[in-house]
């Protein structure tokens, strides 16, 4: 008996070479894969079970049950700040009509007297007495000194101005346009 | 006849025969194949997930640290706070813009006004009636109705009386944009010394509130103290009220 019979051809036994060195490349492959799968997996595991989330949210709770002892002063806070944005927009919107009518008085003179004054939101009609045209005449460039100033006045309309000749008294009914 | 010789070779190459040589031949493979498939499918189905679920956590851990932080925050600012400085404040805010209709305090601030300015207020009857959010009307010389007002704050309008001349109406008017309730003069007509005043006395009840613990609360501005400021020196030397606080 030869041993020196070698039944593989020199040409297939390269190839089995190759092909072992293939399945090992293979396997070392996806060990590898599999063990790096696994760490991550681990890693990640620890990184959540490590989280203070639960203690955090443990302390939130408290935080906000102690919160509730002060419940009262916050309401009543929350409630001021209610008020006074409320007070604040009254205010802006009210018509100050004690300014206008102080405005008006501060045009009329001292020998005028008044007979009439209506006023509303929109305009004001005025009729005054006086037995001096004079001061009438004043009245009129009071007032119209006050048109178009700290918007308040838009125009001014006489509407009748009579003369009693018996009296001699004179009567001027105004209407004032307001802003 | 090419399409069918084509076909038949297909045929041959994946016939069960074929599988099996071919599986034989390559079965040392096949386990490392399963083991990196399998890689990837947990790659993807885990690992992915659990790298999301990570920064979902981060997010969530930074926002509970904010409110924890607002909470604190709130909680320290509401201890330094001296609750009757707070409550006197209520009070007086509450005066000038009183939670419901009140007509005692409407009478009392008319009152004060005709006292100071020296006018004397003729008869004048509340039509209490129904006490209401709908306009009743009236034909006698005072009458209430709640209406909203233009500035869109509810009202109790009055219309009354009153005995003076322009100078005294002008006190009076004068002496009701100082005192409380908040009221707006709707319009005035004189005729020689006796004057018809309209008025609007505004109310508005507490709105609901919610306390969360995620908003911070913030003290009052400077311009809301000063505000109070103003308002508590013209407040009326009149009994304060209980306040009903809303829970």
């Amino acid at each position: 008996m030869s041993s020196g019979i070698n039944l593989v051809r020199g040409r297939q036994g390269g190839q089995l070479e190759k092909q072992k060195k293939i399945l090992k490349t293979v396997r070392t492959i996806s060990a590898l894969l599999l063990v790096f799968i696994v760490l991550l997996s681990v890693v990640f595991f620890l990184i959540s079970a490590m989280s203070p989330i639960n203690s955090l949210q443990d302390q939130e709770k408290k935080l906000t049950t102690d919160l509730l002892t002060s419940k009262n002063k916050a309401v009543k806070l929350l409630l001021i700040e209610n008020r006074v944005k409320e007070i604040s927009t009254i205010q802006s919107g009210t018509s100050h009509f004690d300014k206008t009518v102080s405005n008006i008085t501060q045009a009329i003179p001292s020998s005028i007297s008044v007979d009439s004054f209506s006023l509303d939101k929109t305009s004001l009609v005025l009729t005054a007495k006086s037995d001096s045209l004079y001061s009438i005449d004043l009245l009129l460039n009071n007032l119209s000194d006050m048109v178009g100033v700290g918007n308040f006045i838009e125009k001014i309309t006489v509407k009748e101005l009579v003369v009693d000749p018996e009296s001699g008294l004179y009567t001027v009914s105004l209407l004032l346009n307001l802003l | 006849m090419n399409s069918e010789f084509k076909l038949n070779s297909l045929k041959h190459l994946f016939d069960e025969n074929t599988i099996k040589i071919l599986y034989h031949r390559h079965k040392a493979y096949v386990p490392s194949v399963v083991a990196i498939l399998l890689s990837f499918v947990l790659f993807f189905f885990v690992i992915l997930p659990q790298v999301q679920y990570v920064f979902s956590l981060h997010d969530k851990e930074k926002e509970v640290k904010d409110r924890i932080g607002v909470l604190e925050k709130n909680i320290r600012f509401l201890s330094s706070i001296n609750e009757t400085d707070l409550e006197s404040k209520l009070k007086v805010v509450s005066l000038a813009l009183p939670p419901e209709k009140d007509f005692t305090t409407v009478m009392s601030g008319i009152s004060q006004a005709s006292a100071v300015a020296g006018v004397s207020i003729g008869d004048f009857i509340f039509q209490l009636g129904n006490i209401s959010s709908n306009t009743s009307p009236s034909t006698s010389k005072a009458s209430n109705n709640s209406a909203k007002a233009e500035i869109n704050v509810p009202s109790i309008e009055i219309t009354l009386n009153i005995s003076g001349g322009l100078d005294s109406t002008k006190r009076f008017v004068e002496e009701l944009s100082k005192g409380f309730p908040l009221s707006d003069v709707k319009s005035i007509q004189l005729n020689g010394n006796s004057a018809k005043v309209s008025i609007a006395f505004f109310y508005r009840p507490f709105p609901p509130l919610q306390l969360d613990g995620g908003t911070e609360i913030s003290p009052l501005s400077q311009k809301d103290e000063a505000l109070i400021q103003t308002l508590s020196s013209s407040v009326n030397l009149q009994p304060l009220q209980d306040l009903q606080i809303p829970q």
